[in-house]
């Protein structure tokens, strides 16, 4: 059987490679025929409202849709192997090292009575055989990447002691601890503060450009998409209606909802 | 021009962690008829604290509030229920400050017919307010849930305008909403500014927003306001230096 390990060698092979997918919740089809590309190190925007389907796709892509969920057609590659073939072990192997994930609320996706030096360590040891303390160290070197200085402090508290913008730079340390090649981001600025939005959106892209990570991140910002990514995927309704780069998509618009959603930007007027 | 609200020297504290911490500290502004007023800044900064103690939400420890005129923050009971005639709040998050078990239309028609309205004139005058929100009459079956957020947040406008007030203070109540509903809600309430002289006290934290909607902008940190001015003003030559972090977080 064709396993994640034999095939890193495709270098060649896209970083995500989604080829006519169909996902399905209870059988009812949500997205439709949706095909999209990312290079190592391409940060991908997908945008689009509420329902349309922009956090399915990232879900299914890191196999998180649950009971309910499946892609019932088409494939999804990550550098040439197929993750729907991915199961238990394998799969468990890839979500982290390969392929790393960030939550809107990461505060909630952590556990309330442990402090997050624990779980810290408890995700590293998952994947690797390291000390504590150099998973210590790599920790502190990301919070001082994004100059955060008390990075001693953080490690020792509890996810209820840190405000929401504190929180998500926590799960961005907790992902990138692992150096994955292609991070996912659901939403990971739609609940802080436009000041703390800025930075943490300013540090994913030192991310990319210190470790080289790919980044599709699921936003309904679009000043968010047009400062980060290089290319953009418009869904509605469970479709792909319109992708390409950020120029194209957001400065030329061709189709009538992608030209309503980018209409709909309120823009600072700064004289 | 007449004042609707004036405010002087609000404040209030809570306890964070045992300790005092000073929310709003001792603010002071008006809003004028018809005017559009922004208040601007970030989470924690006591914009919200400011809302709910004008809508007598949540008590002030010092200052006083006139709204109309009259001083407002010592009424209680039937006098205080009164204010609720002039002043009007629409929430984050409609699908909350709507009653689960009660349709839509009821929602509305609460207040009128607590205002002595009978049920038939209200019934009417709810299904003109779904008209002026450009909500399909048949939305008043509907229950909160069976709707989208920015359908539930029209009927929310429509049930603060339901008693004619002089003021709404409208908390954040397009930051849950996609995009393009938003900027629908905000060609409605231009609309509505337009045609009913509406005072408006816009409470957020999106800069585009009050430079579209507002007439006037203040800017609050940590419970002071920082600065004041015409939106263009403000964000064409800020003076304080959080006002330039805020604006240049815009991205």
């Amino acid at each position: 059987m064709d396993t994640f390990t034999e095939t890193t060698r495709k270098e060649e092979a896209p970083l995500l490679d989604l080829q006519h997918v169909e996902i399905s919740y209870n059988r009812i089809p949500v997205v439709h025929d949706m095909s999209l590309k990312m290079k190592p190190g391409e940060i991908l925007g997908i945008v689009g409202e509420s329902g349309s389907g922009k956090s399915t796709v990232i879900k299914a892509a890191m196999g998180l849709l649950g009971k309910n969920g499946a892609v019932t057609r088409g494939d999804i590659y990550y550098k040439g192997f197929n993750v729907l073939d991915a199961k238990g072990e394998e799969l468990r192997r890839m979500r982290g090292p390969q392929m790393g994930m960030i939550f809107q609320n990461t505060g909630a996706s952590l556990c309330p009575i442990r402090n997050i030096e624990e779980q810290l360590y408890e995700s590293v040891l998952q994947h690797e055989e390291v000390s504590r303390q150099e998973i210590r160290d790599r920790a502190l070197d990301l919070f001082d990447k994004m100059k955060l200085k008390d990075g001693a402090r953080i490690l020792k508290s509890y996810p209820f002691e840190l405000s929401g913008g504190m929180n998500q730079r926590v799960g961005i340390m907790m992902a990138m601890v692992l150096k994955p090649k292609l991070l996912f981001a659901d939403e990971p600025t739609s609940a802080l503060d436009v000041t703390v939005q800025a930075q943490v959106v300013r540090e994913m892209v030192h991310m990319r450009e210190l470790f080289g990570t790919g980044i599709a991140i699921v936003t309904h910002n679009i000043g968010v998409v047009e400062y980060m990514a290089d290319k953009v995927a418009v869904m509605y309704q469970g479709n792909l209606v319109e992708y390409g780069t950020v120029k194209d998509v957001i400065y030329n618009p061709q189709e009538a909802y992608t030209k309503k959603l980018i209409g709909s930007v309120l823009r600072i007027n700064r004289g | 021009m007449q004042t609707i609200l004036e405010v002087r020297g609000l404040k209030r504290t809570f306890y964070k962690d045992k300790e005092l911490f000073t929310a709003v500290n001792g603010i002071s502004f008006e809003v004028k008829k018809g005017e559009c007023l922004g208040l601007v800044g970030e989470s924690g900064c006591g914009k919200s604290t400011t809302a709910k103690m004008i809508t007598r939400l949540l008590e002030a420890e010092e200052g006083t509030i006139y709204l109309n005129g009259k001083e407002i923050q010592n009424l209680k009971g039937r006098k205080l229920r009164g204010i609720y005639d002039d002043i009007q709040m629409v929430f984050q998050t409609p699908q909350d400050s709507f009653d689960p078990r009660c349709k839509l239309g009821d929602g509305i028609m609460e207040s009128m017919i607590n205002h002595g309205m009978t049920r038939v004139k209200a019934k009417t005058r709810m299904l003109e307010l779904m008209q002026m929100v450009e909500l399909d009459s048949g939305f008043a079956e509907r229950y909160p849930h069976q709707v989208s957020g920015g359908q539930c947040q029209r009927a929310a406008i429509a049930r603060a305008l339901a008693v004619e007030p002089s003021l709404i203070v409208l908390d954040e109540a397009t930051s849950a909403l996609d995009v393009t509903v938003q900027a629908q809600i905000v060609e409605l309430l231009k609309k509505l500014q337009r045609e009913m002289n509406l005072s408006m006290l816009l409470i957020c934290h999106d800069l585009a927003l009050v430079q579209n909607l507002c007439d006037r902008v203040l800017v609050m940190y940590q419970g002071n306001i920082v600065e004041e001015g015409t939106p263009d003003e403000v964000i064409q030559n800020p003076k304080e230096e959080y006002t330039k972090i805020l604006i240049d977080s815009v991205l």
